[in-house]
């Protein structure tokens, strides 16, 4: 039988993720069934999730980079680099 | 336009390769603000912009050798990420923190009893969703503060996972670490941020 133990220290994340196997899923969903604390645990990590998630969509930067200008450097360079490449 | 599936994945990069101008301002204009966050969260702020500069350049120069086997995306955060990683071993001038080195233990003491029980199990929290906890400016300065506490690569590992919600293999290619491993990292980092929380709603401090 899985213990609170065990599935805080390895199994929740793998859960959520679906990456365990049917067999671990299965023992995890039965503890769920039963473990009111788990429940609220795997409820809370999911929740971690989507702050990270959140927090990454609400990181804007200061400034907007020049991206017309990088591209132009980048198209430069590339067209330099194939130039020089095929005179070998 | 986006590079969303496969089709227009390869279609880029063979317009990228005969060297057309408007594939590269789709390139940058699609990629470069999310290798910028991501590059941030490894190196800060401060020197994210020239470290994305610098992945930008090495990309271009192999850009010929670069055969579409994984997608843009992966190869060019793996880029970003190297450079990130070289430049804050220059810095540091110390070696990345290796995976085995993490040896905290994921919850305080006392928190399970001899049995497998929760001792002190999770309290309920008043705020319930990303935006109630993210409304207020103290929980997100406490918030980055421990996301800049986490090892490395157990950041990245996060960020990859529930920012940019790449698939594992995608992340083992970028972190070269094993699937297991990234699993691993993963948990120890979503673990630890749940323990901030946990502390900042109880408490409302950081
Ligand atoms: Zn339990």
């Amino acid at each position: 039988m899985l213990s609170c133990h065990d599935l805080a220290h390895k199994y929740a994340s793998d859960y959520i993720d679906g990456q365990l196997n049917w067999r671990q899923r299965l023992a995890v969903f039965m503890h769920l069934l039963i473990c009111v604390r788990c429940r609220r645990f795997v409820t809370q990590l999911r929740l971690v999730c989507r702050v990270v998630k959140q927090r990454g969509r609400d990181v804007i930067k200061g400034s907007t980079p020049d991206l017309d200008a990088l591209a132009s450097r980048l198209h430069k360079e590339y067209a330099t680099q194939k130039k020089s490449s095929s005179e070998l | 336009m986006t590079v969303s599936d496969k089709a227009e994945q390869t279609d880029l990069l063979i317009r990228l390769k005969a060297g057309e101008k408007s594939a590269f301002d789709l390139l940058v204009k699609t990629y470069h603000v999310p290798m910028l966050r991501f590059v941030s969260r490894i190196i800060g702020d401060a020197q994210a912009e020239e470290v994305v500069q610098d992945a930008w350049l090495a990309a271009i120069r192999n850009l010929n050798k670069f055969e579409g086997r994984s997608t843009l995306k992966s190869w060019l955060y793996t880029i970003a990420a190297n450079e990130a990683k070289s430049r804050l071993r220059k810095s540091k001038r110390e070696a990345v923190v290796p995976l085995s080195t993490d040896n905290e233990p994921l919850f305080e003491e006392g928190r399970f009893s001899s049995n497998g029980h929760w001792a002190r199990p999770p309290s309920s929290w008043h705020d319930d969703s990303p935006e109630a906890l993210l409304g207020s400016e103290d929980f997100i300065r406490c918030l980055e503060f421990h996301m800049n506490k986490l090892p490395e690569v157990q950041r990245e590992a996060l960020q990859l996972r529930d920012y940019e919600e790449m698939e594992f293999e995608e992340i083992c290619n970028i972190l070269s670490v094993s699937a297991s491993n990234v699993r691993v990292l993963i948990h120890r980092a979503r673990v630890k941020i749940h323990s901030m929380i946990a502390h900042f709603e109880e408490t409302g401090t950081c």
